[in-house]
């Protein structure tokens, strides 16, 4: 008889360290066996701590420019910009007014940022999960840009399943972290088409004689996990009735391979309002959501033993 | 892409990052939560004759106040907590997920009420009065007849039954065909306010007693309908209180933006204003149309209308006339009058149905993800991608409170308003939780975009006791009000058959709650972690 496997899934923390690092403590939180990220580690704002040339420093949180008058305010000002999800990057100035007028070198700036942060994360996580027999795998998702791998091969502790298959002793996991294409054109971004040859490529690794657990960011096309806001080419939000018109925006081509491979479980994220666990077929398919922006980890613990799904629960932690 | 001024945010090409939902849709989602035709009609239906000495426009305008403070409760909390689920997850967060369940199923009780309530208004105040008023400017029996069949239980219980379920049917393939369609009947609603505030103002007061008894009369009634006017008592503080729950019903509400929020966390102007926006713009259009109809028809005649409500024979007709038969009698025999009000009215009548069918569907799915009800709640069509038994159980409910309002069981019925004093309970939890989230989510709170603090006091905090003093108030109206207090449901009655249903929710939900957590436990589950924090050290 199988034992008993516990996973813990979240997605999209976006650069939030407090969700990053409840995300490390989970395993023991909950009790569980692996730990997983489906994707979107990195955030989405660098936020600037101005020293002005009259030692005023400013930075913009929230829609309001707060000040900060000494050392500790401004460490408190860094610390609610951390909890956000956002960078905070102290420059002087001039500094500010270089990257506001040269978007190559803010780019630059915010790649190297985004490094350092996600390096300091892993050692963070290979000093709390040493020793500890706890899996930890982490899958870069669309907003996740290419430098992530480089730095994702430093950790000893955290492995990257992007278009690979890890083969674990009771089951193996298979992940794809690109998504289809979005209104942002992110990093990770592909057609319906070269997601499904990607996939397929994948599935020569897989043993079929193993349970398999598939890790894609994007989720399957239809499935409510991939319920979003329908956008105009502006990226304003359509308003119908004074309500938020939503529309299914998940791949075909992951809907597909899903309905086609039948996995036990599929983990996805992207789509942070669609908090969900639907069954595709006999598969079933979980996006845990995503609040990083209020410090709520949103998750999902799954106990699955062979290839049978026990037990599933949504949690807020 | 920069935010605020001064100091930018830098952000980059990431999946989201959209463009914040403006003030006019923000506005329009609370507006279309409020009643205006119902809340006038309710207000000159009941006030002239129930409430003596009372003001009908100090009435409203204590409603507002009343209603402000909890509006900015909810406003501060979509600005900390966005897109969070409402206050479900405020109190949950705040203060124990049990009290957040309890609140949650606490709203979800009285929502069905108020899903049913409003499937009998579409008759009862709707179907009537357009066809009466049609069979007037017509001269046609046969609408006159129609019309009065409208106000038989039985038939009531019909009309809502149909009503139910073609709303259930209706969402059951999808959401957006109601949400497009919304902001024109919202639209037609409101011209129908306007067109009625013009009218009113317009119309000869000084022939009104002489059109009122003519139309009285065209309808089968009696020919001096006007001889029941009954002179205004004297101003009474007391009654003009009580008599602010009629405004209250349709002002509390005005908190369905809270569930509206971006990724970027901002205290947006559309935002912080967009719920007491809401309420002040509903109370004005509230306030227009009494003061113009108390011009036309004039408080004696309204006294004697409303009076009346619960003997309608005194004026030998089926029911009394809401305020679009009033103005509509100004303007004898003009059927474009007749219809344009009769028509528009009729989608005040129903218009919460839909919204508490949302809004109920929504909390049974939110509970289903977090264990607390059996999965098959939240499982969603393949085909149509909605909650199919989440609709139905919303929709055997709603009708339960339909029959309970139109037939009841033995001799207790639901009546419309004693409900309120229980739905408002759950208010003042958010209000409490408001209190305490600067200091039980200190970081939540201090890296929020309203952080605002006053001599060291989180500003929340202060709106939080502030808002928990007037609910405490408001609670207290509710209880004590003779006409539509939980207190005097004991006289009406004759027993506590309607207390001990309001506390029974309560207690229900604290069970449910419970139970839910023991069963879940046998299969491994653990409820209590659905929402435990995990520290982060």
């Amino acid at each position: 008889m199988a034992r008993n496997q516990s996973i813990y899934v979240v997605a999209d923390i976006h650069g939030s360290e407090l969700c990053w690092r409840k995300f490390l403590n989970a395993a023991k939180f909950y009790g569980v066996d692996t730990i997983v990220v489906a994707g979107d580690v990195t955030g989405k704002a660098l936020v600037p701590i101005v020293e002005r040339r009259d030692g005023r420093v400013e930075a913009n949180i929230g829609g309001r420019v707060q000040a900060a008058r000494n050392e500790a305010e401004v460490a408190e000002l860094e610390a609610r910009i951390r909890f956000n999800g956002f960078y905070p990057y102290r420059c002087d100035e001039q500094t500010y007014n270089d990257l506001d007028a040269d978007p190559e070198r803010r780019d630059r700036v915010f790649t190297d940022v985004m490094a350092q942060t996600l390096r300091d994360w892993l050692k963070l996580a290979d000093e709390r999960l040493r020793g500890t027999g706890i899996r930890a795998i982490l899958m870069p998702g669309n907003d996740d840009g290419w430098y992530v791998d480089d730095v994702l091969g430093e950790s000893a502790e955290v492995m990257n399943t992007d278009g690979r298959v890890i083969q674990l002793p009771e089951f193996q996991v298979l992940g794809f972290g690109p998504s289809n294409r979005t209104p942002w054109h992110t990093q990770r971004e592909c057609d319906e088409t070269e997601i499904a040859a990607r996939l397929d490529a994948l599935m020569p690794q897989v043993d079929p004689d193993k349970p398999v657990v598939v890790v894609t960011h994007v989720p399957p096309h239809g499935s409510t996990l991939d319920v979003a806001p329908k956008l105009r080419e502006d990226l304003s939000i359509v308003m119908e009735g004074g309500e938020t018109v939503m529309v299914p925006v998940g791949s075909t081509a992951v809907r597909a391979f899903l309905e086609r491979v039948q996995p036990v479980l599929s983990l996805h994220g992207h789509i942070h309002e669609s908090r969900g666990a639907v069954h595709v077929g006999r598969t079933l398919a979980i996006n845990p959501g995503s609040a990083y922006n209020t410090g709520a980890l949103f998750g999902a613990i799954v106990t699955v033993s062979g290839d049978k799904i026990v037990s599933h629960q949504l949690v807020s932690g | 892409m920069a935010v605020g001024d001064g100091v930018k945010v830098f952000t980059r090409q990431a999946t989201g990052l959209t463009k914040e939902i403006g003030t006019l849709d923000t506005f329009v989602y609370n507006v279309n939560n409020q009643n205006i035709g119902i809340g006038v009609a309710f207000v000159l239906l009941f006030v002239p004759g129930f409430y003596a000495g009372a003001d009908l426009l100090q009435g409203i305008l204590l409603a507002v106040v009343l209603a402000l403070p909890m509006a900015l409760v909810y406003a501060f909390f979509s600005a900390a907590i966005p897109r969070s689920g409402g206050d479900y997850v405020y109190i949950s967060r705040s203060l124990h997920p049990l009290l957040g369940f309890v609140a949650s199923w606490n709203w979800v009780a009285w929502m069905t009420v108020y899903i049913g309530v409003p499937a009998a208004y579409f008759a009862q105040y709707g179907l009537s009065g357009l066809f009466r008023v049609l069979g007037v400017a017509t001269q046609n029996a046969g609408l006159v007849d129609l019309a009065n069949r409208f106000v038989d239980p039985v038939w009531i219980l019909g009309v809502g039954t149909i009503l139910i379920l073609f709303f259930a049917v209706i969402f059951a393939k999808g959401t957006r065909t109601y949400f497009r369609i919304q902001n024109t009947v919202f639209g037609i609603g409101l011209f129908g306010i306007a067109i009625a505030i013009g009218l009113a103002f317009l119309g000869s007061s000084a022939d009104f007693a002489h059109n009122f008894d003519t139309y009285v009369s065209s309808a089968g009634g009696i020919s001096n309908a006007s001889s029941l006017a009954v002179d205004p008592a004297p101003y009474d503080a007391q009654q003009t209180i009580f008599s602010s729950t009629l405004a209250q019903f349709i002002v509390l509400f005005a908190i369905t933006s809270s569930f509206l929020g971006g990724e970027v966390r901002r205290a947006r102007v559309s935002q912080l204003l967009g719920m007491p926006g809401g309420i002040l713009f509903v109370s004005v259009f509230m306030f227009l149309l009494v003061a113009s109809v108390v011009e036309l028809v004039g408080l004696p005649i309204l006294g004697g209308v409303s009076g009346n409500y619960f003997s309608p024979d005194a004026l030998g007709l089926a029911f009394v006339p809401s305020y679009n038969e009033l103005v509509a009698a100004a303007y004898p025999g003009n059927l474009i009058v007749a219809l344009l009000l009769g028509f528009t009215f009729v989608f005040w009548t129903y218009v919460w149905l839909p919204i508490n069918f949302i809004a109920s569907t929504r909390a049974l799915l939110a509970w289903s993800l977090d264990g607390l009800m059996p999965r098959r709640v939240s499982e969603v069509n393949e085909e149509r991608h909605t909650p199919t038994v989440a609709i139905v159980i919303v929709a055997i409910l709603g009708w339960f409170s339909l029959f309970m309002y139109t037939i009841g069981i033995g001799d207790f019925k639901l009546n419309t308003l004693y409900g309120i004093f229980g739905w408002i309970l759950s208010f003042l939890t958010c209000a409490i939780a408001a209190i305490v989230f600067p200091y039980r989510l200190k970081a939540v709170f201090d890296s929020s975009p309203v952080n605002w603090r006053i001599a060291g006091i989180p500003l929340m905090s202060i709106i939080g006791v502030i808002a928990t003093a007037v609910l405490l108030f408001v609670e207290y109206i509710w209880w004590a009000d003779p006409v539509n207090g939980l207190d005097s449901t004991t006289a009406v009655l004759g027993d506590d058959r309607m207390k001990l249903l309001t506390a029974a929710v309560l207690v229900t939900g604290a069970l449910w709650y419970v139970g839910a957590r023991i069963i879940q436990a046998r299969r491994g589950v653990h409820i209590e972690r659905a929402f435990a924090e995990i520290p982060p050290e």
